[in-house]
């Protein structure tokens, strides 16, 4: 029983006194000033019925009368139902139309100050009767959503090349969809709808890694297993292709996505401190987390004054990140093949103990570990106040004109013994619309754009880190981003969160459960057991323990 | 000045009261000063960057949700009022109205539901008609969501108009409806006012619905588009609390300005009702 | 004109109003039942059957409702109500005379304008181990710089209380002020000519007078922090672990941020009803004002 709970009872116990006392006051309160009120205000109390103006009546009969009113009022109801169910079902069959959002960003050398100009031009819904066949002289558009930030508008840019060099007849424009939480899967589900119903206003999807097992299962995206074959596959990140692989309900294997933009997880670190001055150097394989703790508390003693690990463990997705990776490079999983769950067993209690330990008995992260965010950690970390860190990829770009430049370098996340080093992996991927009129033309945008020379194209121009692992070799590359060689080994260990449609439920579960855990409010093994049995009734199967 | 019981106790009072209620909006000036590096350090500013007021103000992100916030407010007022006048009427003078009180108390249950339990609708709603994430839907809802407050206030100014005006007018044979046009409305200006004040207020500092039937320039309102300022990869907390502040001073101006008629306005709500 | 019956006259002055209302508020309100007793997917694409009670034995089940629960009743009595108490106190020295009387009402008001998210956002600056309390308090002797206010259950629900407070007493405190403004001055003057104190005067006099707008104040300020999600999701995020959720933020929670439209309506209806009923005596007392007897 943890503290809350206790604290809980003793607090009903102790105030349940006051609550009463509180309930009786108020409405004694209520009662009492009403009195009150009505005793000494009489003078300004308005008689009703005085106030009122006299009443004409015309000379109807009451029944006449109250046949015309319920008439009246009959009338209005069911007017009111038809209009709305009426326009209701009217209204699903149009959609919205596409808003257009160009996004320009313009990054400044040193700072990371960044203006941005947006420009809203709406789109022209394209005709409703679509033509089977494209010869080249017919003008087509294609509509791709877009991540939100587009840094130094390569996308943009990109998008304007093809148009003009590639494929003259086809326009690209780049709109922007909901990007997390609220309703993203409404959203698409709508534009998928709409390309059912032959006028589609959104051809080429953007999507986060969580999203693959929803859209595959509902078949909001395109499967594209014949036209993205498995040599293919094999030249992207394997974490982003497994998370859009699934079988669907006839059994067979598809692809619902092409990776596109790559995000992953690692330990950063302050190269000056602990490999020139300490003279620790991480190992190949990473360290296993109980030599990184004694690490940690080491550097503790000899650097007072900074914290040794930022790493964020408030109540976010962020710590689905950090647990799947706890978990994973002890060899668990959440579900077994018939999603029983497997989260209360061992590797998880195991890897959930550990995050605990080192929180509460290490002691050493930096105290908003539980309650900051991420850029709390982050700000510890490039403002020199940290030796560890566990972040993204982007913490390299943000440390260019900051007082750690050049000092940090990133390595594995640590495993447990016997185990391999796993990282979780982020990122976006491009889908196609199941309704989208002009599906081979998609295929050949989003073709080219997951070219390996545009991908190049993009990365040195600035923008963001792209799928195909092979860019982490190549020379132009590793020469703008010295850290890239990094990224690859990253890219070769990355692990997935659980690929189920409903992920969101299962994410806030899972957040609300451990995050009690890690703030002392449950034990883990309780916390873990209470997730079990959320997630087994959720999704109607049983919780395991092998 | 005495130096009494009496004016020790006030002044205490008059410290916390200022320390407790200004000090967050204090500090949010404080952090919309500040560089960014600093806004979670508890010192002054090292520098002070007021040209970041001039950046947030011109900045594309900014000003396209305020125009919408004034678009929407100025649209949605006048239509709130237009609305519930006739309602507000009808409940406070219509002896015969033999429902009045239902009514009543359907309008103020209808007021008091949490606006999160039925939002969640609305977005399927306005999705189904088209009218997502535009400036009519927004309206739409709002008017929906604030007329039953404004029945509810207008009703109580209504009632204190004199009613010997209203039988003058009736015996001169005006219809309820010109009744209401030509008399009560004028008389009651100040209660019109005090509600179109209130309402405005209220529609402006509206966050919740709006995050969920916007989604995009068109018709995100000032209080989301505080939250648009992300860098490169995180939210600028400074360009946030400028903005915020920014966002912040019509809804200030109108409640300094109206202070006196709105306190009369809330009073006389409550005195007749 | 006159001849039309006018039993029909008041129903048409409130059709206008009837239809928006019935199509905004309505409408919502009864699909919101209709679908709580339905399992949705996500996506709202496949209605997978009628589960009737279903999602509420499943809401109930989940110990994050039932602590939100709890805590809503909590923020009710121990939010609620000292919020119209303090600003009865504020009302009480705007209402005294002395220079800077406006100003300080501006200062208040100030508070009440910010939009919560932001103004949660600050607090939870201020409240950051090495934030501002958390200094002064070291400096105090009550805890360490270091200390994390947010992260222990007890005391987020404390800031979250006192958060809710400094957000919704100023709408309270214009209520009561307005209500001590129509208070005849010779009243207080016939009373201190017979020599009353302080205390006499506002409780004899003071306090009877602002009866009626006690309730409104209550109900205006029950029905705000009822329905706030923005501010306490700004604050703590549903706390550690689930600590400082409420009703409406876990309604938000499940409808929004786990799409789970069926569960979701079941938390909306649980929460649409707990309203009703905690300001139900309220409701009662204030249409027994507005008509009388009935």
């Amino acid at each position: 029983m943890g503290i809350h709970k206790t604290f809980r009872l003793y607090f009903l116990s102790r105030y349940s006194f006051t609550i009463k006392a509180s309930i009786k006051l108020n409405i004694w309160v209520s009662l009492s000033f009403n009195a009150g009120g009505v005793v000494v205000s009489e003078s300004k109390n308005i008689d009703e019925k005085k106030n009122m103006l006299p009443i004409t009546y015309k000379k109807i009969s009451r029944r006449q009368a109250l046949g015309t009113a319920g008439k009246v009022a009959i009338g209005a109801i069911v007017a009111g139902v038809v209009g709305a169910v009426g326009g209701y079902l009217v209204g699903s069959a149009t959609v919205p139309p596409a808003k257009t959002v160009t996004e320009t960003k313009t990054v400044t050398a040193a700072a990371a100050t960044v203006t941005q100009t947006v420009t809203v031009t709406k789109t022209v819904t394209a005709s409703p009767t679509p033509t089977p066949t494209i010869t080249p002289p017919t003008k087509i558009k294609l509509v791709m959503t877009q991540h939100p930030v587009d840094p130094n508008e390569m996308y943009a840019k990109m998008a304007k090349k093809y148009s003009t060099e590639v494929k003259p007849y086809v326009e690209v424009e780049i709109a922007w969809g909901p990007t997390g939480g609220g309703a993203v899967a409404e959203y698409y589900r709508i534009q998928v709808e709409a390309g059912r119903a032959r006028s589609p206003t959104l051809d080429i999807f953007n999507l986060d890694v969580i999203w693959g097992a929803a859209f595959n299962d509902n078949d909001w995206c395109l499967d594209l297993s014949d036209r993205f074959p498995p040599e293919e596959q094999a030249k992207f990140i394997p974490a982003m292709i497994e998370s859009w692989t699934w079988i669907d309900k006839k059994g067979h294997k598809r692809i619902g996505a092409v990776p596109w933009m790559a995000d992953i997880g690692g330990m950063w670190y302050r190269k000056d401190i602990v490999e020139e001055q300490e003279g620790i150097k991480p190992p190949a394989d990473g360290w296993t987390w109980e030599e990184f703790f004694s690490i940690c508390v080491e550097l503790k003693e000899k650097y007072p004054d900074m914290y040794p690990l930022a790493i964020d463990n408030a109540k976010s997705e962020q710590l689905i990140c950090n647990f799947q990776e706890f978990l994973a490079s002890n060899g668990g999983e959440w579900f077994d093949e018939e999603w029983n769950v497997l989260i209360a067993d061992t590797p998880a209690v195991e890897a959930l103990q550990a995050m605990y330990d080192m929180v509460h008995k290490y002691k050493i992260c930096h105290p908003e570990t539980l309650t900051g965010d991420l850029e709390i950690a982050r700000k510890h970390f490039t403002e020199g106040r940290a030796i560890f860190h566990r972040n993204w990829c982007y913490v390299w770009g943000v440390a260019l004109g900051s007082p750690v430049e050049g000092k940090i370098w990133e390595t594995l996340i640590p495993h447990f013994p016997g185990y391999e080093s796993k990282s979780c992996v982020g990122g976006w991927s491009w889908a196609i619309n199941p309704g989208c009129r002009y599906i081979d033309e998609a295929w050949e945008l989003i073709k080219w754009f997951t070219s390996y020379d545009i991908m190049k194209e993009l990365m040195l121009g600035g923008s963001w880190l792209h799928a195909r692992i092979d860019l982490y070799k190549d020379p132009d590359i590793v020469k703008m981003i010295p850290i890239a060689p990094a990224y690859y080994e990253l890219y070769k260990r990355g692990t997935i969160r659980p690929k189920h449609p409903e992920y969101m439920t299962i994410s806030d579960f899972a957040q609300t459960e451990m995050h009690a855990a890690l703030s002392n409010m449950k034990s883990v093994e309780q916390a873990l057991n209470d997730l079990a049995r959320k997630l087994a009734d959720f999704l109607g199967t049983k919780v395991v323990k092998r | 000045m005495r130096i009494s019981l009496y004016n020790i106790l006030l002044l205490i009072a008059v410290v916390l009261i200022v320390i407790f209620y200004f000090g967050p909006v204090f500090w949010t000036i404080l952090i919309s000063l500040k560089p960014e590096e600093e806004v979670y350090s508890i010192g002054l500013p090292s520098k002070f960057m007021f040209d970041r007021y001039y950046k947030v103000l011109l900045s594309d992100r900014f000003i396209p949700t305020f125009l919408n916030s004034f678009k929407i407010t100025f649209a949605a007022t006048p239509f709130i009022v237009l609305l519930a006048s006739p309602a507000a009427y009808a409940i406070a003078r219509f002896r015969e109205f033999k429902g009045r009180t239902g009514v009543f108390i359907l309008f103020l249950v209808l007021m008091l539901l949490p606006h999160v339990a039925i939002a969640g609708y609305i977005y399927s709603m306005l999705t189904g008609l088209g009218l997502y994430d535009t400036i009519p839907g927004v309206v739409l809802t709002y008017t929906g969501l604030f007329t039953p407050f404004a029945i509810w206030t207008l009703s109580s100014y209504f009632r204190g108009v004199p009613k010997e005006i209203e039988e003058a007018a009736l015996v001169d044979g005006a219809s309820r409806l010109s009744i209401l046009t030509r008399v009560i409305l004028p008389i009651s200006l100040p209660g019109i006012a005090v509600t179109t004040i209130l309402c405005f207020i209220l529609i402006w500092s509206e966050f919740l619905v709006a995050f969920t039937i916007t989604l995009t320039y068109n018709a995100r309102p000032v209080t989301i588009g505080t939250l648009l300022f992300v860098g490169l990869y995180e939210l600028q907390w400074s360009e946030v609390a400028t903005a915020a502040i920014i966002a912040t001073i019509p809804v200030l101006a109108i409640a300094f300005l109206a202070s006196k008629y709105i306190i009369r306005g809330l009073t006389t709500a409550v005195i007749r009702g | 004109m006159r001849k039309l019956s006018l039993t029909l006259t008041p129903l048409f002055f409130c059709l206008p109003a009837f239809i928006i209302t019935f199509f905004i508020l309505l409408v919502p309100l009864l699909n919101t039942l209709y679908r709580s007793f339905l399992k949705i997917k996500i996506g709202s694409t496949e209605i997978l059957g009628l589960v009737g009670l279903g999602n509420y034995i499943n809401i109930i089940n989940d110990s994050a409702f039932r602590v939100s629960f709890l805590n809503s009743l909590i923020l009710g009595f121990a939010g609620a109500l000292p919020a119209v108490l303090v600003a009865l106190l504020v009302a009480s020295v705007c209402n005294q005379q002395f220079r800077g009387n406006r100003i300080i009402l501006s200062l208040i008001v100030a508070a009440w304008a910010i939009p919560p998210i932001v103004a949660g956002r600050v607090w939870k600056i201020l409240l950051l181990p090495n934030g501002l309390i958390s200094t002064i308090g070291s400096y105090l002797g009550l805890c360490e710089r270091s200390y994390s206010i947010l992260g222990d259950p007890n005391f987020a629900l404390v800031s979250v209380i006192i958060a809710s407070i400094w957000k919704f007493s100023p709408f309270a405190t214009l209520i009561l002020l307005g209500g001590m403004r129509t208070i005849p001055p010779e009243l207080y003057e016939a009373a201190k000519i017979d020599g009353a104190t302080f205390y006499k005067t506002f409780r004899h006099i003071t306090l009877p007078l602002i009866a009626r707008y006690f309730n409104i104040a209550i109900l205006f300020v029950s029905m705000y922090i009822a329905a706030t999600v923005d501010l306490v999701y700004a604050l703590t995020g549903g706390g550690p672990g689930y600590a400082t959720e409420i009703l409406a933020s876990y309604t938000y929670k499940v409808y929004f941020l786990q799409q789970d439209f069926g569960r979701g309506s079941a938390t909306s209806i649980i929460l649409i009803l707990w309203a009703l009923i905690s300001m139900g005596p309220l409701i009662y007392f204030i249409s027994k004002q507005m008509f009388g007897r009935e």
